[in-house]
Protein backbone atom coordinates (compact mmCIF):
# COMPACT_ATOMS: atom_id res chain seq x y z
CA UNK A 1 0.00 0.00 0.00
CA UNK A 2 2.67 2.21 1.40
CA UNK A 3 4.71 0.75 -1.39
CA UNK A 4 2.03 1.96 -4.17
CA UNK A 5 1.60 5.38 -2.79
CA UNK A 6 5.09 6.27 -2.89
CA UNK A 7 5.89 4.84 -6.48
CA UNK A 8 2.75 7.16 -7.38
CA UNK A 9 4.74 10.18 -5.99
CA UNK A 10 7.82 8.71 -8.01
CA UNK A 11 5.62 8.34 -11.46
CA UNK A 12 5.70 5.33 -13.09
CA UNK A 13 5.66 3.57 -16.25
CA UNK A 14 2.71 1.20 -17.95
CA UNK A 15 4.14 -1.64 -19.90
CA UNK A 16 3.10 -4.06 -22.53
CA UNK A 17 4.82 -7.03 -22.72
CA UNK A 18 4.68 -9.74 -25.30
CA UNK A 19 6.60 -12.84 -25.22
CA UNK A 20 6.21 -16.75 -24.60
CA UNK A 21 8.75 -15.52 -21.61
CA UNK A 22 6.24 -12.81 -19.99
CA UNK A 23 6.70 -14.78 -16.29
CA UNK A 24 10.82 -14.84 -16.58
CA UNK A 25 10.30 -11.26 -17.47
CA UNK A 26 8.98 -10.98 -14.37
CA UNK A 27 10.76 -13.30 -12.09
CA UNK A 28 14.04 -11.69 -13.67
CA UNK A 29 12.52 -8.00 -12.55
CA UNK A 30 11.90 -8.67 -9.09
CA UNK A 31 15.07 -10.65 -8.27
CA UNK A 32 16.86 -7.46 -9.70
CA UNK A 33 14.84 -5.77 -7.01
CA UNK A 34 12.74 -3.80 -9.30
CA UNK A 35 9.01 -3.67 -7.88
CA UNK A 36 6.59 -4.86 -10.38
CA UNK A 37 2.65 -4.07 -9.60
CA UNK A 38 -0.78 -4.38 -11.09
CA UNK A 39 0.45 -7.18 -13.58
CA UNK A 40 -3.05 -8.53 -15.86
CA UNK A 41 -3.29 -10.15 -18.78
CA UNK A 42 -4.31 -8.30 -21.95
CA UNK A 43 -4.86 -10.30 -25.19
CA UNK A 44 -1.82 -11.68 -25.55
CA UNK A 45 0.68 -10.32 -23.50
CA UNK A 46 1.22 -9.00 -20.12
CA UNK A 47 0.28 -5.37 -18.81
CA UNK A 48 2.10 -4.23 -15.68
CA UNK A 49 3.42 -0.97 -14.13
CA UNK A 50 7.41 -0.35 -13.16
CA UNK A 51 9.27 2.51 -11.52
CA UNK A 52 10.14 5.50 -13.56
CA UNK A 53 13.39 4.97 -12.73
CA UNK A 54 13.82 1.25 -14.01
CA UNK A 55 13.26 1.63 -17.64
CA UNK A 56 16.97 0.77 -18.18
CA UNK A 57 16.72 -2.38 -16.40
CA UNK A 58 13.70 -3.00 -17.54
CA UNK A 59 14.77 -3.35 -21.33
CA UNK A 60 17.94 -4.88 -20.11
CA UNK A 61 15.27 -8.09 -19.14
CA UNK A 62 13.32 -7.75 -21.66
CA UNK A 63 16.69 -8.07 -24.27
CA UNK A 64 17.49 -10.77 -22.16
CA UNK A 65 14.14 -12.87 -21.84
CA UNK A 66 13.25 -12.66 -25.28
CA UNK A 67 10.43 -10.10 -24.73
CA UNK A 68 8.73 -7.44 -26.77
CA UNK A 69 8.22 -4.56 -24.64
CA UNK A 70 5.63 -1.45 -25.45
CA UNK A 71 6.02 1.52 -23.09
CA UNK A 72 1.79 2.35 -22.85
CA UNK A 73 1.98 5.03 -20.73
CA UNK A 74 3.18 7.21 -18.00
CA UNK A 75 1.15 7.64 -14.71
CA UNK A 76 1.82 9.06 -11.56
CA UNK A 77 2.42 12.44 -9.88
CA UNK A 78 5.18 13.50 -12.47
CA UNK A 79 3.35 13.03 -14.98
CA UNK A 80 -0.12 14.57 -13.94
CA UNK A 81 2.25 17.75 -13.56
CA UNK A 82 3.29 17.76 -16.93
CA UNK A 83 0.40 18.18 -17.88
CA UNK A 84 -0.05 21.51 -16.77
CA UNK A 85 2.87 22.51 -18.59
CA UNK A 86 2.61 25.26 -20.55
CA UNK A 87 -0.52 26.30 -18.87
CA UNK A 88 0.43 30.04 -17.53
CA UNK A 89 -3.00 31.01 -16.41
CA UNK A 90 -3.26 28.31 -14.49
CA UNK A 91 0.17 28.43 -12.91
CA UNK A 92 -0.95 32.37 -11.87
CA UNK A 93 -4.37 31.40 -10.72
CA UNK A 94 -2.77 29.07 -8.03
CA UNK A 95 0.22 31.20 -7.27
CA UNK A 96 -2.87 34.42 -6.37
CA UNK A 97 -4.68 31.98 -4.28
CA UNK A 98 -1.74 30.98 -2.16
CA UNK A 99 -0.67 35.36 -2.05
CA UNK A 100 -4.41 35.96 -1.68
CA UNK A 101 -4.71 32.97 1.35
CA UNK A 102 -1.74 34.51 3.00
CA UNK A 103 -2.45 38.18 3.15
CA UNK A 104 -6.26 37.43 4.33
CA UNK A 105 -4.74 35.09 6.98
CA UNK A 106 -2.86 37.61 8.02
CA UNK A 107 -5.42 40.19 8.98
CA UNK A 108 -8.05 40.03 12.16
CA UNK A 109 -11.40 39.30 10.93
CA UNK A 110 -13.40 38.27 14.13
CA UNK A 111 -13.29 39.62 17.82
CA UNK A 112 -14.85 37.89 20.35
CA UNK A 113 -15.05 38.81 24.14
CA UNK A 114 -15.69 35.71 26.73
CA UNK A 115 -16.21 36.11 30.60
CA UNK A 116 -17.90 39.59 30.94
CA UNK A 117 -21.06 40.21 32.95
CA UNK A 118 -21.54 43.56 33.76
CA UNK A 119 -18.93 45.10 31.19
CA UNK A 120 -20.60 45.29 27.93
CA UNK A 121 -19.31 43.67 25.20
CA UNK A 122 -19.69 47.32 22.95
CA UNK A 123 -17.62 49.29 25.58
CA UNK A 124 -14.64 46.52 25.13
CA UNK A 125 -14.73 46.03 21.48
CA UNK A 126 -15.00 50.73 21.04
CA UNK A 127 -12.08 50.95 23.66
CA UNK A 128 -9.96 47.79 21.40
CA UNK A 129 -10.79 49.89 18.10
CA UNK A 130 -9.14 52.79 19.84
CA UNK A 131 -6.35 50.53 20.53
CA UNK A 132 -6.37 49.40 16.96
CA UNK A 133 -7.78 46.19 18.05
CA UNK A 134 -10.42 45.89 15.20
CA UNK A 135 -11.56 43.62 12.51
CA UNK A 136 -9.69 43.91 8.96
CA UNK A 137 -6.70 44.92 11.31
CA UNK A 138 -2.87 43.83 10.24
CA UNK A 139 -2.19 41.37 12.65
CA UNK A 140 1.70 42.90 13.17
CA UNK A 141 0.28 45.81 14.56
CA UNK A 142 -1.56 44.41 17.67
CA UNK A 143 0.11 43.23 20.94
CA UNK A 144 -1.58 41.53 22.89
CA UNK A 145 0.12 42.81 26.24
CA UNK A 146 -0.59 46.62 25.68
CA UNK A 147 -4.04 45.75 25.11
CA UNK A 148 -4.02 43.88 28.19
CA UNK A 149 -2.79 46.73 30.11
CA UNK A 150 -4.60 49.46 28.99
CA UNK A 151 -8.12 47.12 29.18
CA UNK A 152 -6.95 46.67 33.08
CA UNK A 153 -6.73 50.72 33.43
CA UNK A 154 -9.47 51.52 31.40
CA UNK A 155 -12.37 49.33 33.02
CA UNK A 156 -12.14 49.40 36.73
CA UNK A 157 -14.42 46.39 36.73
CA UNK A 158 -11.94 43.85 35.29
CA UNK A 159 -9.17 42.29 37.42
CA UNK A 160 -7.96 39.59 34.35
CA UNK A 161 -7.37 40.14 30.84
CA UNK A 162 -5.89 37.70 28.69
CA UNK A 163 -5.88 38.88 24.47
CA UNK A 164 -5.29 35.57 22.59
CA UNK A 165 -4.68 35.87 19.08
CA UNK A 166 -5.21 32.62 17.53
CA UNK A 167 -5.89 32.25 12.98
CA UNK A 168 -7.42 35.51 12.51
CA UNK A 169 -9.52 34.94 15.75
CA UNK A 170 -8.81 37.32 18.78
CA UNK A 171 -10.29 36.04 21.81
CA UNK A 172 -10.37 38.53 24.85
CA UNK A 173 -11.10 36.52 27.94
CA UNK A 174 -12.38 38.24 30.97
CA UNK A 175 -12.51 37.84 34.72
CA UNK A 176 -14.43 40.61 36.48
CA UNK A 177 -13.97 41.71 39.95
CA UNK A 178 -16.46 40.99 43.06
CA UNK A 179 -19.37 43.55 42.41
CA UNK A 180 -19.18 46.18 45.17
CA UNK A 181 -22.38 46.44 47.15
CA UNK A 182 -24.50 49.47 46.52
CA UNK A 183 -23.63 51.97 49.34
CA UNK A 184 -27.12 53.70 50.24
CA UNK A 185 -26.04 57.45 51.09
CA UNK A 186 -27.39 58.24 54.49
CA UNK A 187 -25.16 60.85 55.78
CA UNK A 188 -26.60 63.80 53.56
CA UNK A 189 -29.74 64.98 54.96
CA UNK A 190 -32.78 64.51 52.69
CA UNK A 191 -36.65 64.95 52.59
CA UNK A 192 -39.03 62.51 51.22
CA UNK A 193 -41.11 64.55 49.36
CA UNK A 194 -44.70 63.67 47.54
CA UNK A 195 -44.36 62.72 43.90
CA UNK A 196 -47.85 63.72 43.25
CA UNK A 197 -50.78 64.74 44.48
CA UNK A 198 -53.01 62.49 46.72
CA UNK A 199 -54.22 61.37 50.21
CA UNK A 200 -52.33 59.92 52.34
CA UNK A 201 -53.46 55.76 52.97
CA UNK A 202 -50.34 54.65 54.95
CA UNK A 203 -47.18 56.08 55.82
CA UNK A 204 -44.20 54.09 57.48
CA UNK A 205 -40.99 56.07 58.02
CA UNK A 206 -37.88 54.09 58.74
CA UNK A 207 -35.78 57.26 59.49
CA UNK A 208 -36.49 61.46 59.70
CA UNK A 209 -40.25 62.63 61.75
CA UNK A 210 -43.26 61.87 59.48
CA UNK A 211 -45.35 65.37 58.41
CA UNK A 212 -48.73 64.18 57.38
CA UNK A 213 -51.01 61.76 58.69
CA UNK A 214 -53.04 59.05 57.18
CA UNK A 215 -56.05 60.69 55.51
CA UNK A 216 -54.00 63.76 55.14
CA UNK A 217 -54.60 65.92 51.37
CA UNK A 218 -50.72 65.87 50.02
CA UNK A 219 -49.63 67.87 46.64
CA UNK A 220 -47.02 67.22 44.92
CA UNK A 221 -43.67 68.18 46.32
CA UNK A 222 -45.02 68.83 50.01
CA UNK A 223 -42.42 67.17 52.95
CA UNK A 224 -43.90 63.99 54.12
CA UNK A 225 -41.39 62.74 56.47
CA UNK A 226 -38.81 65.54 57.47
CA UNK A 227 -35.24 65.05 57.84
CA UNK A 228 -35.12 67.30 60.67
CA UNK A 229 -35.06 64.67 64.07
CA UNK A 230 -35.88 66.83 67.50
CA UNK A 231 -33.51 65.29 70.29
CA UNK A 232 -34.81 65.74 73.50
CA UNK A 233 -37.90 65.10 75.79
CA UNK A 234 -40.40 67.37 74.82
CA UNK A 235 -41.04 70.66 77.23
CA UNK A 236 -37.31 70.44 77.95
CA UNK A 237 -34.49 71.69 75.64
CA UNK A 238 -34.41 70.09 72.08
CA UNK A 239 -31.73 70.20 69.62
CA UNK A 240 -32.49 69.21 66.17
CA UNK A 241 -30.49 66.80 63.73
CA UNK A 242 -30.60 66.25 60.32
CA UNK A 243 -30.98 62.70 58.95
CA UNK A 244 -31.79 61.09 55.27
CA UNK A 245 -35.39 60.68 55.59
CA UNK A 246 -36.55 57.50 54.59
CA UNK A 247 -40.00 55.61 54.31
CA UNK A 248 -42.48 53.79 52.38
CA UNK A 249 -46.17 56.15 51.45
CA UNK A 250 -48.92 54.91 49.97
CA UNK A 251 -51.34 57.31 48.91
CA UNK A 252 -54.81 57.31 47.17
CA UNK A 253 -54.20 58.62 43.85
CA UNK A 254 -56.19 60.07 40.94
CA UNK A 255 -55.77 60.46 37.37
CA UNK A 256 -57.69 61.94 34.59
CA UNK A 257 -58.22 60.11 31.39
CA UNK A 258 -60.06 61.00 27.97
CA UNK A 259 -60.04 58.74 24.80
CA UNK A 260 -62.27 58.89 21.82
CA UNK A 261 -63.16 56.04 19.15
CA UNK A 262 -65.07 56.56 16.04
CA UNK A 263 -67.76 54.53 14.92
CA UNK A 264 -67.02 54.15 11.40
CA UNK A 265 -63.38 53.04 10.43
CA UNK A 266 -61.59 51.43 7.68
CA UNK A 267 -60.19 48.04 8.36
CA UNK A 268 -57.35 46.21 6.26
CA UNK A 269 -58.43 43.13 4.74
CA UNK A 270 -55.63 41.11 3.57
CA UNK A 271 -56.44 39.89 0.11
CA UNK A 272 -54.00 37.04 0.54
CA UNK A 273 -51.95 38.65 -2.80
CA UNK A 274 -48.30 38.28 -1.79
CA UNK A 275 -45.19 39.65 -3.58
CA UNK A 276 -41.61 39.45 -2.45
CA UNK A 277 -38.72 41.67 -3.46
CA UNK A 278 -35.10 41.27 -2.74
CA UNK A 279 -32.91 44.63 -2.27
CA UNK A 280 -28.80 44.67 -2.57
CA UNK A 281 -27.98 47.47 -0.85
CA UNK A 282 -24.73 49.74 -1.17
CA UNK A 283 -23.29 51.95 1.24
CA UNK A 284 -27.02 52.29 2.98
CA UNK A 285 -28.45 52.72 -0.80
CA UNK A 286 -30.75 50.59 -2.02
CA UNK A 287 -29.80 49.04 -5.86
CA UNK A 288 -33.41 47.90 -6.29
CA UNK A 289 -33.39 47.05 -9.79
CA UNK A 290 -36.70 44.92 -9.95
CA UNK A 291 -39.28 46.01 -8.31
CA UNK A 292 -42.77 43.95 -7.78
CA UNK A 293 -45.10 46.76 -9.37
CA UNK A 294 -47.65 48.03 -6.98
CA UNK A 295 -50.07 50.39 -8.94
CA UNK A 296 -52.94 51.77 -6.65
CA UNK A 297 -52.39 48.21 -4.19
CA UNK A 298 -52.39 49.45 -0.47
CA UNK A 299 -49.25 47.02 0.65
CA UNK A 300 -47.67 46.47 4.30
CA UNK A 301 -44.43 45.89 4.26
CA UNK A 302 -43.07 43.10 6.28
CA UNK A 303 -39.37 42.54 5.91
CA UNK A 304 -38.68 38.70 5.75
CA UNK A 305 -34.86 38.86 6.59
CA UNK A 306 -31.92 41.64 6.13
CA UNK A 307 -28.31 40.63 6.37
CA UNK A 308 -25.04 42.68 6.69
CA UNK A 309 -22.00 41.07 4.17
CA UNK A 310 -19.09 40.52 6.51
CA UNK A 311 -15.89 39.11 6.60
CA UNK A 312 -15.62 37.78 9.85
CA UNK A 313 -16.67 40.75 11.82
CA UNK A 314 -15.68 43.21 9.34
CA UNK A 315 -18.90 44.91 7.80
CA UNK A 316 -18.55 44.98 3.66
CA UNK A 317 -20.69 47.70 2.85
CA UNK A 318 -23.05 45.50 1.19
CA UNK A 319 -26.48 44.46 2.45
CA UNK A 320 -28.92 41.98 1.33
CA UNK A 321 -32.91 42.18 2.27
CA UNK A 322 -35.95 40.40 1.47
CA UNK A 323 -39.16 42.48 1.88
CA UNK A 324 -42.19 41.30 1.80
CA UNK A 325 -45.46 43.43 0.61
CA UNK A 326 -49.17 42.23 2.23
CA UNK A 327 -51.77 43.65 -0.18
CA UNK A 328 -55.05 44.50 1.38
CA UNK A 329 -57.69 46.73 0.96
CA UNK A 330 -59.70 48.90 2.71
CA UNK A 331 -62.91 48.10 3.67
CA UNK A 332 -65.36 50.73 5.68
CA UNK A 333 -67.01 49.13 8.83
CA UNK A 334 -69.25 50.54 11.54
CA UNK A 335 -69.19 49.63 15.49
CA UNK A 336 -72.19 50.23 17.37
CA UNK A 337 -72.23 52.73 20.64
CA UNK A 338 -71.92 50.12 22.69
CA UNK A 339 -68.77 48.40 21.39
CA UNK A 340 -67.13 51.48 21.35
CA UNK A 341 -67.71 51.94 24.77
CA UNK A 342 -66.60 48.60 25.49
CA UNK A 343 -63.27 49.13 23.86
CA UNK A 344 -62.62 52.68 25.02
CA UNK A 345 -63.05 50.78 28.85
CA UNK A 346 -60.73 48.82 27.62
CA UNK A 347 -58.27 51.35 26.39
CA UNK A 348 -58.51 53.39 29.69
CA UNK A 349 -57.44 50.57 31.46
CA UNK A 350 -54.51 49.77 29.68
CA UNK A 351 -53.32 53.43 29.84
CA UNK A 352 -53.87 53.46 33.34
CA UNK A 353 -52.21 49.91 33.78
CA UNK A 354 -49.26 51.37 31.43
CA UNK A 355 -48.77 54.08 34.17
CA UNK A 356 -48.54 52.56 37.23
CA UNK A 357 -45.26 51.51 39.09
CA UNK A 358 -44.42 48.38 40.38
CA UNK A 359 -46.38 49.19 43.90
CA UNK A 360 -49.53 50.89 42.30
CA UNK A 361 -52.87 49.08 42.36
CA UNK A 362 -55.94 50.20 40.44
CA UNK A 363 -58.76 50.83 42.73
CA UNK A 364 -61.29 51.56 40.29
CA UNK A 365 -62.10 53.40 37.16
CA UNK A 366 -64.83 55.68 36.49
CA UNK A 367 -66.17 56.25 33.07
CA UNK A 368 -68.55 58.57 31.72
CA UNK A 369 -69.61 58.55 27.86
CA UNK A 370 -70.08 61.32 25.52
CA UNK A 371 -72.39 60.56 22.33
CA UNK A 372 -72.20 62.04 19.33
CA UNK A 373 -73.11 61.24 15.59
CA UNK A 374 -69.96 60.10 14.48
CA UNK A 375 -67.78 58.95 17.60
CA UNK A 376 -68.01 58.28 21.29
CA UNK A 377 -65.69 60.06 23.82
CA UNK A 378 -65.00 58.68 27.29
CA UNK A 379 -63.88 60.35 29.95
CA UNK A 380 -62.36 58.55 32.94
CA UNK A 381 -61.02 58.87 36.25
CA UNK A 382 -59.02 56.34 37.70
CA UNK A 383 -58.22 55.76 41.43
CA UNK A 384 -54.97 54.00 42.17
CA UNK A 385 -53.27 53.26 45.21
CA UNK A 386 -49.46 54.35 44.62
CA UNK A 387 -46.40 54.41 46.31
CA UNK A 388 -45.70 58.31 46.34
CA UNK A 389 -42.59 58.78 48.39
CA UNK A 390 -39.45 60.44 46.29
CA UNK A 391 -36.31 61.69 48.25
CA UNK A 392 -35.47 65.08 47.66
CA UNK A 393 -32.26 66.88 49.08
CA UNK A 394 -32.96 68.86 52.03
CA UNK A 395 -32.98 72.24 51.26
CA UNK A 396 -31.88 73.36 54.71
CA UNK A 397 -28.78 71.33 54.83
CA UNK A 398 -25.52 72.67 56.58
CA UNK A 399 -26.62 75.78 57.24
CA UNK A 400 -29.62 74.86 59.10
CA UNK A 401 -27.69 72.61 61.14
CA UNK A 402 -25.49 76.10 62.14
CA UNK A 403 -28.95 77.84 62.23
CA UNK A 404 -29.87 75.44 64.91
CA UNK A 405 -26.54 75.39 66.96
CA UNK A 406 -26.46 79.22 66.71
CA UNK A 407 -30.42 79.28 68.20
CA UNK A 408 -29.23 76.47 70.95
CA UNK A 409 -26.37 78.97 72.18
CA UNK A 410 -29.41 81.96 71.94
CA UNK A 411 -31.29 79.65 74.41
CA UNK A 412 -28.54 78.89 76.71
CA UNK A 413 -27.47 82.46 76.57
CA UNK B 1 18.82 -33.93 3.90
CA UNK B 2 19.60 -34.54 7.15
CA UNK B 3 21.61 -30.76 7.85
CA UNK B 4 17.72 -29.85 6.92
CA UNK B 5 15.56 -32.33 9.49
CA UNK B 6 18.33 -30.93 11.79
CA UNK B 7 17.58 -27.54 11.13
CA UNK B 8 13.84 -28.35 11.56
CA UNK B 9 14.34 -29.80 14.76
CA UNK B 10 16.14 -27.11 16.30
CA UNK B 11 12.99 -24.54 14.80
CA UNK B 12 10.93 -26.80 16.69
CA UNK B 13 12.70 -27.24 19.33
CA UNK B 14 13.27 -23.29 20.05
CA UNK B 15 10.21 -22.31 18.53
CA UNK B 16 11.90 -20.20 16.00
CA UNK B 17 9.45 -19.13 12.80
CA UNK B 18 9.88 -21.76 10.26
CA UNK B 19 9.86 -19.37 7.04
CA UNK B 20 12.91 -18.06 8.27
CA UNK B 21 14.69 -20.72 9.29
CA UNK B 22 13.32 -23.37 6.66
CA UNK B 23 12.78 -20.79 3.79
CA UNK B 24 9.62 -21.50 3.39
CA UNK B 25 7.02 -19.81 1.76
CA UNK B 26 4.11 -18.00 4.37
CA UNK B 27 0.78 -17.91 2.18
CA UNK B 28 -2.02 -15.55 3.99
CA UNK B 29 -5.56 -15.26 2.49
CA UNK B 30 -7.60 -12.17 2.79
CA UNK B 31 -11.43 -14.23 2.40
CA UNK B 32 -11.19 -15.80 -1.19
CA UNK B 33 -10.23 -12.53 -2.96
CA UNK B 34 -6.56 -12.00 -1.74
CA UNK B 35 -3.10 -14.13 -1.38
CA UNK B 36 -0.13 -13.10 -0.57
CA UNK B 37 2.96 -15.35 -0.64
CA UNK B 38 6.29 -14.43 0.88
CA UNK B 39 9.11 -16.21 0.38
CA UNK B 40 8.44 -16.84 -2.79
CA UNK B 41 10.88 -18.74 -6.04
CA UNK B 42 9.61 -16.43 -8.78
CA UNK B 43 6.00 -17.17 -10.77
CA UNK B 44 6.54 -20.01 -13.19
CA UNK B 45 3.10 -19.35 -15.45
CA UNK B 46 0.98 -16.65 -15.29
CA UNK B 47 -2.68 -16.27 -17.08
CA UNK B 48 -6.17 -15.19 -15.80
CA UNK B 49 -7.13 -18.97 -14.66
CA UNK B 50 -4.32 -19.99 -13.05
CA UNK B 51 -1.12 -18.65 -11.87
CA UNK B 52 2.05 -21.13 -10.64
CA UNK B 53 4.17 -19.75 -8.09
CA UNK B 54 7.41 -21.35 -7.29
CA UNK B 55 8.05 -21.64 -3.23
CA UNK B 56 11.06 -24.14 -1.61
CA UNK B 57 7.45 -26.41 -0.56
CA UNK B 58 6.92 -27.09 -4.18
CA UNK B 59 4.93 -25.86 -6.59
CA UNK B 60 1.59 -23.69 -5.91
CA UNK B 61 -1.11 -23.64 -7.92
CA UNK B 62 -3.43 -20.98 -7.53
CA UNK B 63 -6.62 -21.45 -9.40
CA UNK B 64 -9.62 -18.91 -9.48
CA UNK B 65 -11.31 -16.08 -12.01
CA UNK B 66 -9.71 -13.03 -13.02
CA UNK B 67 -6.56 -13.32 -11.33
CA UNK B 68 -4.08 -10.59 -11.74
CA UNK B 69 -0.64 -9.57 -9.92
CA UNK B 70 -1.29 -6.96 -7.40
CA UNK B 71 2.46 -6.73 -6.65
CA UNK B 72 5.42 -8.40 -7.27
CA UNK B 73 9.06 -8.13 -5.47
CA UNK B 74 11.60 -9.92 -4.41
CA UNK B 75 9.89 -12.00 -1.73
CA UNK B 76 6.49 -10.74 -1.92
CA UNK B 77 3.98 -11.33 -4.23
CA UNK B 78 0.53 -10.62 -3.91
CA UNK B 79 -2.21 -11.80 -6.02
CA UNK B 80 -6.04 -10.44 -6.26
CA UNK B 81 -9.55 -12.57 -8.24
CA UNK B 82 -11.68 -14.85 -6.91
CA UNK B 83 -10.17 -17.33 -5.72
CA UNK B 84 -11.11 -21.47 -6.25
CA UNK B 85 -8.03 -23.41 -5.27
CA UNK B 86 -4.81 -23.41 -3.63
CA UNK B 87 -2.56 -26.56 -4.59
CA UNK B 88 0.90 -27.56 -4.17
CA UNK B 89 1.33 -29.73 -6.79
CA UNK B 90 4.96 -31.51 -6.03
Amino acid sequence: MFLALWYYFRGYVMIKVHGFAAERFMNMLSYRGVYVWDVATEGAGVKLKVPMGSMNMVSICAEKTGCRLEVQGYGGFPAKIRRFHGRQVLTVGILLFAVGLYLLSSFIWVIRVEGNERVSQEDILSYCQELGLKPAAWKRGVHPEEITKELLVQFPDISWVSVGIKGTDVTIKIAETIEKAEVVDKETPCDVVASMDGVILKITAERGTPQVQEGDVVKKGDVLISSEVLIGLEGEEQHAEYVAAEGFVTAKVWQQLTAELPLTYDEKVYTGEIKTNSILSFWGKDADFIHPSLEEEQADTEVLFEKDLALGDFKVPISIKKEQYNIYTLEKKSRTVEEAKAELEETLRKKTEQCLSQYGTIEKIDVHYEEYTDCVCAKGQAELTERIDEKQEAEKGRDAIDGTDGENNANGQ
Amino acid sequence: MKKMDLRRGVSEALDLPKEITLDLPLISLTGREEVTVENHKGILTYGEESIRVGTKAGTLCIRGQGLGLKQLTGDVLVITGKLVALEFLT
